[in-house]
């Protein structure tokens, strides 16, 4: 698990799985604003970041 | 999570129809079922495939994939233990299936909790790619025949792309790394450790394809250029897929959280960019336990 994330959104998986190339925008389920976790692993395709150190 | 390892070792063909796991203690305690679809649903070749059945053919093997969530820890068994009823051979001599109910494979949970770490990367839109927990993704399912043994070792672990302020991972000609939005981006120490192991003249791959499996020759060349740090007794890190040259440490360096490690790549059996993050319990990347919660894979 990670001590300090923000949740930024999810990638939608259909789009994920239906990529052939990964060239499309995969952006459009993201929060505008992160949510703060802690001691979390981030399932799969969550959108992530790493600003608290 | 953890996977059953389900060997048919009789003549005749064997068909599972139901798996309840129980809490070991009170076996009247059903912590979850598989049967009907979620059993096909959850049942992998050891390659691993999807199955169109639960029937295992002699000499034939599947793997029962089993995810168990609790609300509160108070909840999870100190021991669990797992009910089959299938239709099999009930001895050597057999030579007709028959309906067959056997309580086996006791599973000690124990309170081993989870380890956790800093980050590996740093910024923001990093996506979680072949994460936890479904099957038909990557690392769920990839089980390994390693030294003898059959290893789920990257059931837990994460290949982190990055997207940029548009959602794109890419753009661009997809098969140039430096139009990847991750590529080049530095990968830090999640916790202070010591360095074990590295890598860091592999070259990178071209994205878009996965490389010839038979360009490699060892466990090490799969994982590319690489950085193995122990963080404290038995939890070890390991990052892969590093820019050729780009490794700064060396085995025996010891690093603090934050610390710059390499830079993210596309070295070894990968089609994209990222990086590869696990944690582990002992520094080979592949031929261990993933550390995170107590698992093991089971032999019926």
């Amino acid at each position: 698990m990670i001590d300090s994330l923000g949740y930024e959104g999810q990638v939608p998986l259909r789009t994920f799985l239906e990529s052939d190339d990964l060239t499309e925008d995969f952006g459009e389920d993201r929060l505008p604003e992160p949510d703060p976790r802690e001691d979390e692993l981030p399932l799969n395709l969550a959108i992530v970041g790493f600003t608290g150190d | 999570m953890y996977e059953l390892l389900l060997t048919n070792a009789k003549a005749v063909p064997a068909t599972i129809r139901r798996v309840a796991v129980l809490d070991e203690a009170d076996r009247h305690r059903v912590i979850t079922r598989f049967h009907g679809r979620s059993l096909i649903e959850n049942m992998r070749t050891l390659a691993p495939s999807a199955v169109e059945n639960a029937t295992i053919e002699p000499n034939g093997s599947r793997l029962l994939f089993v995810n168990l969530v609790f609300d509160r820890r108070g909840q999870v068994p100190e021991s669990l233990i797992h009910r089959f009823r299938l239709l099999g051979a009930a001895n050597p001599g057999s030579t007709e299936a028959t309906p067959l109910t056997y309580t086996i494979t006791p599973f000690v949970v124990g309170d081993m909790r989870p380890v956790v770490v800093g980050p590996p990367l740093e910024g923001d839109g990093w996506v979680t790619v072949n994460g936890c927990c479904e099957l038909g993704f990557a690392h769920r399912g990839s089980v390994q025949s390693i030294n003898g043994g059959l290893f789920d070792s990257q059931r837990f672990a994460i290949d982190y792309m990055r997207l940029d302020e548009d959602g794109h991972f890419v753009t661009g000609d997809v098969s140039d790394p430096e139009n990847w939005t991750q590529y080049g981006s530095e990968v830090i120490a999640a916790a202070d450790g010591t360095v074990v192991s590295i890598a860091n003249d592999f070259p990178n791959q071209v994205p878009g394809l996965l490389p010839d499996p038979g360009s490699f020759d060892t466990i090490e060349s799969v994982d590319g250029n690489h950085v193995i740090i122990r963080f404290g007794e038995s939890v070890y890190a390991f990052y892969a897929h590093l820019q050729k040259g780009s490794v700064v440490v060396e085995p025996g360096d010891e690093v603090e959280r934050g610390d710059k490690l390499g830079l993210l790549g596309n070295s070894g059996n990968t089609s994209a960019p990222h990086l590869h993050f696990h944690l582990m319990t002992g520094p080979e990347a592949l031929g261990l336990r993933r550390h995170s919660v107590r698992d093991r894979l089971l032999g019926l």
